[in-house]
This record gives structure tokens, sequence and C-alpha cells, in this order.
């Protein structure tokens, strides 16, 4: 918990040994990225695209429950690949180098309700710069969740373990609200006309997913219309929880820890190399945890080099754990289930305000 | 570069809408290429794709390459190029050569020929002759460019200065087959300068095209022997020069000479058609890292000066670029570079001189940068 005492912080010349060394991690990926990590994305784009479409066929044909499912889960298994692996790692320019069109972060837009655009502000700029400095980074609890006793106590955080349900329920839809505000419009600091442009951008992408999934593939499939419907609620709803799930344990954990506006001022790269390991979390498990989760599963690795192609993390994930024992910085990380109990605890504990000590 | 026609049909806006809704992206197509390319490596969502046919070696270095273009790409005139598309270690890159082949050739044969230098301190141009082969299918683009006959009534004189003779073969080997090009009476001269003999790339074939054609003179001027252009030369052999129109292509300080030249003797500019090279490669020891930057489609351009990056450059302009962190990691002030060289502070490399996105914040220009923006 972030009651407990912080380490010492590395002084400024143990930072910049810091920044060195990482840059020099970073250089080493760059000048050896090619042909291997072309063939990496297109796999998984094939493997992304075959799910989708046997999975729409089966959910379409497959005339009892089985197939049915199975169709299901593959829809759900490919929007699951869409949005993390390739997606998400696509629109952080990870594989910009290859100049090419169709896996550009310029152009690139997923398969989820939050408009491509606004993800790039929301995510790649605000969150991946600020991470979790209190004030600046909305997504650490998203508005929503109180996760640290650095934030004021409300008596609406009772039942905030019930609003983290709901949120990952229909969490691509709170992804795509986020740049909305909602929290800074109900205190009056963003006035609803500013967000104009962003809800005319989030009506059209809204309405498109809607249209996919709900109108066009329901309504091509004739008399197995609901069927479909149900299926490819199914499909989202599977993908809504696993993302939910893994970006919660990539931030929120027990250990995690949270900075200052203040704290963070001028800071120098080290600094933020450093402030970066303290506000991250990694989980382990095998090749396909990683895969379905986007390699987000080395969090840490994601949020020090996050246009990096995140297949390059496990590789790199040795030389960051040596250089962080070296400085006495902590490389958080534990099985998937400690981290995700950590999470569920964290938003239990901060539901209820600090008993009043002495 | 797109085959798909940019017209702005309901129609065809309906189609991106759908195709938007159905898989985020304009066409169709292009969710299905990964998928069809590997089984189908000649088809593709918005590229033309192209068979190689042969490499051929013309010089030392330099060599021919026959394209065989698949049925939908549309063509071309003599003296157009194309861009072509090659993946290197992962990264597609591009480059623009003039086709040194007859369009009669590619309607009898299907096949066209790019003949192209490697470049001493080129990246792509020694690698690529080593890259390719019979083998092999490379992306294309339609044909583009205007260095054509403008004027099929006029007589025409060509000035050509190492591989800058490419158009020519074009021209020369389509007049030899058909009124395409000028009129079979009109006089047809070319003025081709290398710098010995051995550098003169279709000495053979030019030589012949010119004694089966009376119409047809062809020069071919070796530098070290009897210099670079001068108005002697031309006077000599080709006194009545002012009645011609006159094309010029090679490298870039033999167009600036032979430019100052025609025109102190009062040709007409207007008559006047030139076909510059792409960027040459950089000799990166060489280099400082100051340079200066066109911005093509807000026309402006700016020196570097003292800003420590292209975003900052751009912005004291009064240009409003999307940015972000400003550090490099979010890739906001992405955009297209199409030409030049820039350093990267990041990574500590340089670019390359072709077509690819580029991070603002972290790209110095080196030398002449054009940015789309």
């Amino acid at each position: 918990m972030d009651i407990k005492m912080k380490k010492t912080k590395p002084n400024a010349e143990q930072l910049l040994y810091l920044e060195q060394s990482f840059n020099a991690i970073r250089d080493e990926v760059i000048s050896d990225l090619g042909e291997r990590d072309a063939k990496h994305i297109h796999k998984i784009i094939r493997i992304q695209r075959s799910c989708e479409i046997s999975g729409r066929i089966l959910i379409m044909f497959g005339f009892n429950p089985i197939p049915w499912a199975l169709g299901a889960l593959l829809l759900g298994l490919s929007k699951i690949l869409e949005t993390m692996e390739i997606g998400h790692n696509v629109m952080h320019g990870q594989y910009d180098w290859m100049n090419d069109p169709n896996i550009n972060s310029k152009t690139y837009d997923w398969d989820t309700a939050c408009p491509g655009e606004s993800w790039k502000e929301t995510h790649n700029h605000e969150h991946h710069t600020y991470t979790n400095i209190l004030g600046k980074d909305r997504d650490y609890g998203y508005d929503l969740l109180r996760l640290t006793h650095k934030e004021k106590w409300h008596p609406a955080n009772l039942f905030q373990i019930v609003y983290y349900g709901l949120l990952s329920v229909f969490f691509q839809w709170g992804v795509a609200l986020h740049e909305l505000n909602f929290g800074g419009i109900l205190k009056g600091e963003v006035s609803l006309k500013e967000k104009k442009p962003f809800l005319k951008q989030f009506g059209r992408k809204g309405a498109r997913q809607i249209f996919k999934d709900y109108v066009f593939f329901p309504l091509i499939a004739g008399p197995f219309f609901l069927q479909v419907l149900l299926g490819n609620i199914v499909a989202n709803l599977i993908r809504n929880l696993w993302t939910s799930t893994i970006i919660f344990c990539g931030h929120f954990p027990e250990e995690v820890e949270t900075f200052s506006i203040e704290e963070c001022e001028n800071e120098t790269k080290g600094h933020w190399y450093y402030r970066q390991m303290l506000g991250s979390a990694n989980f382990n498990g095998g090749k396909l945890l990683h895969t379905l989760s986007g390699n987000l599963s080395f969090q840490v690795e994601h949020h020090l080099f996050p246009d990096l192609p995140a297949h390059r993390y496990a590789e790199i994930s040795p030389k960051v754990q040596k250089i962080a024992k070296e400085l006495g910085i902590p490389y958080h990380t534990g099985s998937f289930f400690k981290q995700y109990s950590g999470v569920v605890k964290r938003i239990l504990v901060h539901s209820l305000p600090e008993p009043k000590t002495a | 570069m797109s085959n798909i026609q940019n017209n702005n049909t309901w129609l065809h806006k309906a189609y991106t809408e759908f195709s938007m809704a159905l898989v985020n992206n304009a066409n169709l197509k292009s969710y299905a290429e990964p998928l069809i390319q590997p089984l189908f490596p000649l088809w593709s969502a918005n590229d033309y794709r192209a068979q190689v046919k042969q490499v051929r070696s013309e010089s030392q270095n330099c060599y021919t390459l026959v394209l065989k273009p698949t049925k939908k790409w549309p063509g071309f005139l003599p003296g157009q190029f194309v861009e072509l598309h090659v993946i290197k270690n992962g990264a597609k890159v591009s480059r623009c050569f003039s086709i040194s082949s007859a369009p009669e050739q590619y309607t009898q044969f299907g096949t066209i020929e790019l003949t192209i230098r490697a470049q001493d301190n080129g990246r792509i141009t020694p690698w690529l002759k080593q890259a390719l082969n019979e083998a092999s299918t490379v992306g294309l683009s339609a044909a583009q460019g205007d260095f054509i006959i403008k004027d099929r009534s006029r007589p025409i004189l060509m000035i050509a200065g190492g591989s800058g003779i490419t158009p020519f073969r074009s021209y020369l080997h389509s007049h030899l087959h058909s009124q395409v090009m000028i009129e079979p009476t009109q006089e047809a001269s070319l003025f081709y300068y290398a710098r010995n003999q051995d550098e003169h790339l279709f000495e053979q074939e030019l030589n012949s095209i010119s004694d089966g054609n009376k119409h047809v003179t062809t020069y071919l001027i070796s530098t070290a022997e009897m210099g670079h252009f001068s108005l002697e030369q031309l006077q000599q052999q080709c006194p009545d020069y002012r009645n011609y129109d006159i094309y010029i292509c090679g490298p870039n300080s033999m167009i600036k000479d032979v430019n100052k030249v025609l025109l102190n003797t009062q040709v007409n500019e207007k008559n006047i058609f030139i076909e510059r090279f792409g960027p040459a490669p950089v000799d990166f020891s060489k280099l400082d890292k100051a340079g200066t930057v066109n911005f093509s489609q807000s026309n402006k351009s700016a020196e570097l000066g003292s800003h420590s990056n292209l975003l900052d450059l751009a912005e004291n302009i009064g240009m409003q670029p999307e940015s972000g962190c400003r550090m490099g990691i979010c890739h906001k002030c992405s955009c297209r570079k199409q030409s030049g060289v820039v350093y990267n502070t990041l990574t500590n490399s340089y670019s390359d001189t072709g077509q690819e996105d580029i991070q603002l914040c972290i790209s110095v220009p080196v030398g002449e940068v054009i940015i789309e923006l």
C-alpha cells in the first residue's frame, strides 16, 4: 500500500545513470528492428482476421449452442488481439518504421468505440507522459475510483466496487468517453461546449461500431438475427472484461505508487524513467498470456519504451531488472492472480475512509 | 500511389463509410490484404504490383530491372517515372525511377524497364540489385511526371547527363516505333554527357538508332576528353537550336549549368523542359546538422537557426502542427517527410532520403527537407 515507507529516491547522479542505461537498451532494440518484427505483427494480424472471419461465420451458421459459443469465443479472441497486440501497439507508433500505411499510428483506428484520435491524445500523450501524477493522469482511477489515501474520500466511494464492475462490462465505452472528462464537467472545470469536436468524433465512431456488431451482421443473418446479435454482444463482453482486467493490473496493484505535480516539475528523462518504473506493474505468465494482453503484462517495459514493438519487452525485461536492482529501484511484478487480487483489494480498501489516527 | 480513384461520388462516399464501419479502414480490400497477399503476391489493395522478369547489368555501376506490371497498371508515356516500392528489412522503402523503355514494348510484351545507377553512398540502389531476382515481386505506382513531349510538331533537342539518359531512351525507342512521340519528319538530337566512354549507357543501341533513322542524331560526349556542355558544342552540332524544344535530364549541377548557357543565348524559357533527379544520397561524414525546411502544404520554408527541432521551428514560424509529449514517445507530431534527410535526436541516427513518417519533436533537418504540413 502507498502508506508504506517510500524507498530513498535515487540522487541526480543515479538518475543520470538510469537515463543512460535505459537509453542504451532502447538504442539496441531500435538498431535491431527489422524483418522479425514485421513478421510478428503480420502474423498476429493474420491470426486476428482468421479468428474474426471464422468467428462471425460460426455465430451465424452454427445452428446449435456449441459452434455458436465457439464462434462468440473466436470473435471475442479476435477483438482482444485487435485491441491489445494490434490496435494499442500500432497506435503507439511501434511499427511506424515499417512505413506501411495500414500499420501506422497516424492512420490506424481500432475495433473499439473509442476514436483513435481521442485515444492518442488521452492515452499516448496524457497518460504516458504524466503517468500516475495525481491531478494530471486521469487514467489513475478514471475519475471514478479512489485508489489512494492521497485522494479525499467521498461517500460515493462506498460503492466503487460496483462502479468498477460496470466499467469493466462497458469498458470500450468507458474508454471512449474518457476524453469527455465527465468529472471535470461536473466540477465546472471543463465546459461541454469545448468538448463538442470530441463528441462529434465519438458519435461517429460509436455509431460505426454499433452498426457493425448490432445492426449489419445481425441483419444479414436474416432469420438468425437474434443469435448473431447475442453472439456479438458476448464477444464484445469478453473483450471488455479482459482488457479492463489487464489495464487495471498495469497501474493499480497494491505496490504501485503515485506522484504529485510538484514532484515532477522540470523532471529529467531519468526521473521520468524512474516514475514509470514506480507507477507500473507487470504480471508473469506464458507466451499466450503475454500476447493476449498485448504484452502489457510487461507494463513496466511498456511505460519505459512505449513505442518499441511490444513483443520485444520480454527480451529486454532482464536488462531492465538488472539496472533497477543496481539502483535499488523496485520492479513491480507478481503472478496474474496476485496482481489482480491486489487491484480488487485496493478498490475495496479505498472505498472506505481511512481510520483517524491519533 | 493509390489506384482507388479519388472521386467524391455518393457511391464512393457510401463505400468508404461502410468500409470504415466494418473494418475501420477506408478500403475493405486493405483488411483482406494480409490474408491474400501471402498466397497471391501480385494482389494488392492499394498499390500496383509487378513481377521482376530480369535484372540486367548495363555497366559497372548501372543495371536495368525488367518488370511486368499486373494488368491493372494504367500504362505510361515516354519520359514518365514510377515509384518503386520494396520491403527492406521489414520496412517499406520507395524510390522514383524514370522508365527507360518505350510504351510499345509495354503494349507488346507487357514489360517496362527501369535503369538504375547504384549510388556510391546509397542505401537502396546498390542493395536492390542484390535483393531482387526473377522470383521477386515489387510495388509500383502509376506512371507520373510531365517530362513528356509537349509539342509533337516541333524538333527536339535532348541533353542528358549520366543516368539522365533513361527518359530519352524511352523517347527514342518510342520514336522508332510510332508517331506518338514527335512527327517522324521532325528532327531529334541527343547530347549525352558522361565522365568517360565506359560510362555511356546503351552506347550501341543509341548509335544504331541514329544510324537507322536520318532524322535522329546522337552525340555521345565524354566530359573527361571534351569538357562539359558548352555553347560551342551546341552551335557546332545543332546550329538552329533556337527552333528546338529542349529537354534536359541529369544531375542538378549539370541542369543548372546548361540552363544558364541556354538562357544567356536567348533561348525562350518556355522551350526548355527539365527533369531533376530526386535527392542524392548523403555522405554523412560531411554533414552538419543544420538545414532548411519546406513545409509543402502551408507553403512556408525556414532555416533551422537556433531551434532544436522541426516542431519548435514550425511553431516559431506561426504553424500549429499537432503535438504532444515533445519527447518522442507519443507520436502525435508524426508527419510525412516527402524528401530529404533528418537527424533523429532520440536514436541518434539519420533517416532515409525518401518518403516516410517522422516525429517532428525529435527531428533535425539535414540539408534540404520537404515536409507535408
